[in-house]
């Protein structure tokens, strides 16, 4: 893990006095622009930076233009990078290997030697991020100039590895509030989020995994009550290790004086679905939302396209998690929950009706089944789908 | 201001950790006190175990043990642990402390401690074992982040062969980064903090050791070869055990093919450059003068095994313990070879670690051994 590795102690130990203790903003600024490419040039190295620079350059000079064309052009570019270094040795295996298992191995062979063993750093952060500037300057909402805000705002060190994935129209100007100035407070309160964002990665979080990693390989073996307890261990080590993340790359921009959007707000507490998504990697459901589900339609066109619309987006989610089918069923398993979930009043009339009625007066109930729907999922995810079934049986049997 | 006060404090706290022994009784660093159970006591808190356990003021020989799980007595309880025997072979004139570690190389943890205190105690002797062909470098193995700890913190003597030998050796991303970790601990102290804080009041580490019991302080929990059945030096336990670990055994680098040839007449003999790197690698274990006061001992294999191998396979053993004894003497150590030393079956709990009895046995061989390192003409008298 990047963060609590020795050597980002050691950048963050010089960095940030450093920081603190440079008297202008414009030197502030240009400070954490060299720290933001020193950090992604040690943890990405060349092969990881080359591609990156690349498609930062394209995306700028395209933002700059402000032509549509260019635009599309290049979140095209954009999105055909990571589907080939991300995605493509999947991609072989699944699809040529389905007609040819020996062509599909000479494919993967031959990706293997063409691309790096593992796709650029962040990557997938990278594109998103760049997706939303194109798309927003095709819209009219925006355009940076300045080649400064522009790689603060692709490289900034903070958000780059788990995200949350930012927002030009927010972060700019958070960017330039934070450089201008840095109180105190803000330290104090950032300091305070690393603290608690690596307790909860480190002291919680690792150890759950080790404990998974210990007892699940014989999950239906042991008690009842032992698979209960590493079911829920399983749901709270992901929340815990991506919440945790997150609360350190709040945390560490807010040293910088800069506010970083929220990422998670409580996600088991949801009682529905939908409400959910409002609170679990809120920066990516909220970019899916805005930048795929919209542009497909969104809900404008009847219940039928925004069921499928719905499947779409999340089998998309679930892909964005990692390039395995295990990502995508998971993905669809959301997409069916949220389709059962958000239309089942419409769809069933009276009956719809009454059922929702049911589920508003019982809240804890409603928080029951989201709350084992959403854990059900985290075996879709971990796990390859015939152990994951196995393992939620085992959960109702003895 | 808080903070950073707190911050200061938390190093200072573990400065102190490191100069002070806080593992009291300490016999051996058995699986709850090493990394084996993500537990890493430093250098310096292991200088001030010798210290404790030896005061420079007492008088006596300094007796460091090294070496792997064979001398760390893997498989025996407190009461049955060799090293104890050892010291009561030697007597009150000398105090054993035993650093040994399971899978440790020939100078990891006892080999870094003695460097860390040899000038300091003139008359310490260093004991470790080996296997015929594995002599890793302290920074070279499984417990190289004992070396390093002591490296940066300026524990050991210095040493220019050395320092050009790391200065010349590729770094990795893995040890980069543990040298950096090393080198900010050596300032920080926070290591140090951490191994005290998870011996005397919490562990902050689950492992699948200690499984229920891993977050308390490590020094509520008994060495666990203490609660383990007792070794069966038996021949059906043996027999049960023989396919996988003959196999183990073949791939040791004793029988390993690549480090023999048959020469013209059909007789085995080491390569030329199984040989020279052989050399090499010893030449790099310790600084001059100290392998002077080093024995190393070949400790031995259990012949109801080496009985399973072929003739040649038993011929290239027995070249390696040789030719292994003859670098080691060359390079200035002491040599205790085992092989042929009278060990049965039941001195063995598996293939190579020792049976209560095997122990007592290695205790006096490595007793005599130190008797005449130390005082020569005695045991020649003796004799």
């Amino acid at each position: 893990m990047i963060f609590t590795s020795y050597w980002f102690f050691a950048f963050a130990a010089i960095l940030f006095p450093l920081y603190w203790l440079l008297p202008w903003g414009r030197a502030r600024l240009g400070l954490l622009l060299v720290g933001c490419a020193i950090f992604h040039g040690h943890f990405a190295g060349a092969a990881g930076v080359i591609p990156i620079v690349v498609l930062a350059v394209a995306t700028y000079l395209a933002g700059r233009s402000g032509r549509s064309s260019w635009c599309i052009a290049t979140i095209t570019l954009c999105v055909a990078s990571l589907g080939i270094y991300k995605y493509s040795p999947f991609f072989v295996g699944s699809a040529v290997g389905l007609f040819d298992p020996q062509l599909a191995a000479r494919c993967a062979l031959w990706i293997r030697q063409v691309l790096p063993t593992t796709p650029p750093l962040a990557i997938s952060f990278f594109t998103f991020e760049f997706v939303h500037y194109l798309y927003d300057v095709r819209k009219g909402r925006m355009r940076i100039t300045s080649p400064v805000d522009f790689a603060l705002f692709t490289i900034f060190f903070p958000s780059l590895v788990a995200g949350p994935i930012k927002r030009c129209g927010d972060f700019l100007p958070a960017l330039h509030r934070g450089v201008a100035a840095v109180a105190t407070a803000d330290v104090a309160i950032g300091l305070s989020r690393v603290a608690i964002g690596f307790a909860k990665k480190v002291l919680i979080s690792d150890n759950l995994a080790a404990v998974i990693n210990y007892y699940a390989p014989h999950f239906t073996q042991h008690s009842l009550g032992t698979r209960w307890l590493l079911f829920a261990a399983i749901a709270f080590r992901i929340l815990l290790d991506f919440s945790g993340y997150s609360d350190i790359a709040i945390g560490l921009a807010r040293m910088f004086g800069i506010t970083l959007p929220e990422n998670f707000r409580w996600p088991y507490l949801a009682s529905s679905l939908q409400e959910f998504w409002q609170r679990w990697h809120i920066s990516l459901s909220t970019w899916i939302r805005d930048y795929i589900y919209i542009p497909l339609g969104g809900s404008r066109h009847g219940v039928g396209r925004k069921i499928a619309n719905g499947f779409i987006v999340f089998a998309l989610c679930g892909l964005w998690h990692g390039a395995a089918w295990n990502f995508i069923v998971w993905g669809v398993f959301h997409g069916a929950g949220l389709a059962i979930c958000g239309n089942y009043r419409l769809l069933l009339g009276g009956a719809g009706a009454q059922i929702g009625a049911f589920f508003d007066r019982f809240q804890p109930l409603s928080w029951a089944l989201t709350t084992g729907y959403v854990w059900l999922g985290w075996l879709l995810f971990f796990y390859p789908l015939p152990q994951a079934y196995k393992m939620a049986v085992s959960l109702l049997s003895r | 201001m808080g903070v950073i006060a707190g911050f200061v404090a938390c190093c200072l706290l573990g400065r102190a950790s490191s100069q002070k022994n806080i593992y009291k009784n300490f016999l051996r660093l058995h699986p709850f006190l090493e990394q084996e159970t993500s537990y890493y006591p430093t250098a310096s808190q292991l200088v001030a175990v010798a210290r404790a356990q030896c005061p420079p003021s007492a008088g006596k020989t300094l007796v460091i043990l090294g070496g792997n799980s064979v001398f760390n007595g893997s498989g025996q309880k407190h009461g049955e642990l060799w090293s104890r025997a050892l010291q009561e072979e030697l007597g009150d004139g000398y105090q054993v402390v035993n650093f040994s570690a399971p899978g440790a190389g020939l100078v990891d943890n006892g080999g870094v401690i003695f460097e860390c205190l040899a000038r300091e105690y003139p008359q310490a002797l260093f004991v470790t074992n080996t296997e015929p062909g594995y002599y890793p470098a302290g920074n070279r193995s499984a417990y190289s982040y004992l070396f390093w700890d002591a490296y940066y913190k300026g524990l050991l003597p210095s040493d220019a062969r050395r320092e050009k030998r790391l200065a010349n050796e590729k770094a990795t991303p893995g040890s980069q980064e543990l040298k950096l970790g090393r080198r900010m601990n050596s300032v920080l102290y926070y290591n140090d903090l951490w191994t005290d804080v998870s011996y005397r009041y919490v562990s902050t580490v689950w492992t699948s050791w200690l499984k229920e019991r891993s977050f308390r302080p490590r020094r509520r929990l008994s060495d666990w070869y203490d609660k383990r059945p007792p070794v069966v030096a038996e021949e059906s336990e043996f027999q049960q055990m023989l396919p996988g670990h003959l196999e183990a055994l073949r791939h040791r680098h004793a029988l390993s093919t690549e480090r023999y040839q048959q020469n013209g007449v059909g007789a085995w003999v080491q390569t030329e450059e199984s040989l020279r790197q052989d050399e090499a690698q010893i030449a790099d274990l310790l600084p001059e003068p100290l392998p002077h006061r080093s024995l190393v001992v070949f400790t031995p294999y259990n012949p109801w095994f080496l009985a399973h191998l072929t003739d040649a396979e038993r011929t290239r053993v027995e070249l390696g313990f040789s030719n292994g004894s003859l670098l080691l003497e060359k390079a200035g150590y002491h040599v205790l070879s085992t092989f042929d030393r009278g060990f049965v079956p039941e001195d063995f709990g598996d293939t190579v670690h020792l049976s209560p009895a095997g122990g007592r046995r290695l205790a006096h061989l490595v007793a005599e051994s130190i008797r005449s390192m130390t005082e020569p003409n005695q045991v020649a008298l003796a004799r």
